[in-house]
């Protein structure tokens, strides 16, 4: 039978003459002091808790492309990945060509996943027209259930552009008058 | 070509920074765009039409 977590720990701590955690503090130490001609950058940063990248910055442990949908890059740590909050693309303008509008949460489920609530792939028209052509009912109502989600997140681009093209014509029409 | 999603924030923002040369190629983006994707809006239109067609045809 096992022994619930807490007795373990607190059997730890009542040894006599042990410091509890030292032993494991040092090798830590040793582990995460970065070598300072291998990575000079990470010498400013010295985690308070030993481990990898990825328990500092818990948001990026999910693998895939920056892409439309992950905001929560903005928290990493310019400390530890400056090349990355760099080179990070604007938060709308979505630059990843080989996954944004093609994927379909059935296709790549493990993608979905990362987005509970979300929907992940973008639809487009095609998407939409090929789940009438379907004419799966149940399928129809999810699909017209993620465009919904996507017209509320996203925003409307045909409707935009109209309102885009207004104001292109205001300032032409402002600079003309100049 | 490099394809870049559109979205209405990215025409608001275009708009937002008055640059009249942004806001053309934006919009011209946005045109291809819609041409080669298609609107989600009028397509979302047809599907809920074809949905409650389809709802209707149940006894």
């Amino acid at each position: 039978m096992k022994e619930p977590e807490d007795k373990k720990e607190k059997a730890a701590e009542s040894k006599p003459g042990v410091a509890p955690g030292k032993k494991d503090d040092k090798a830590a130490d040793a582990v995460r002091r970065p070598h300072p001609e291998v990575a000079p950058e990470q010498e400013r940063y010295i985690p308070e808790k030993p481990g990898t990248i990825t328990e500092v910055a818990p948001e990026t442990r999910h693998s895939g492309p920056i892409k439309e949908m992950a905001p929560d890059v903005s928290k990493i740590r310019p400390e530890v990945a400056p090349d990355l909050k760099l080179s990070r693309p604007g938060p709308i303008q979505e630059m990843a060509p080989d996954v944004g509008p093609h994927i379909h949460p059935e296709v790549a489920p493990e993608v979905a996943g990362a987005h509970p609530g979300r929907p992940v792939s973008l639809l487009y028209g095609p998407a939409i027209h090929g789940a009438i052509a379907e004419g799966n009912l149940a399928r129809m109502r999810t699909v017209a259930q993620q465009a919904e989600q996507q017209l509320n997140q996203w925003g409307d681009l045909r409707t935009a552009l109209e309102v885009l093209k207004v104001e292109i014509a205001r300032l032409e029409y402002k600079q003309r008058g100049r | 070509m490099q394809h870049v999603l559109l979205y209405g924030v990215v025409m608001h923002q275009a708009i937002a920074t008055g640059n009249l040369q942004e806001m053309k190629k934006v919009a011209q983006q946005a045109e291809e765009h819609l041409k080669e994707f298609g609107d989600v809006r009028s397509s979302l239109e047809h599907l809920k039409i074809e949905i409650a067609k389809l709802e209707g045809k149940r006894p």
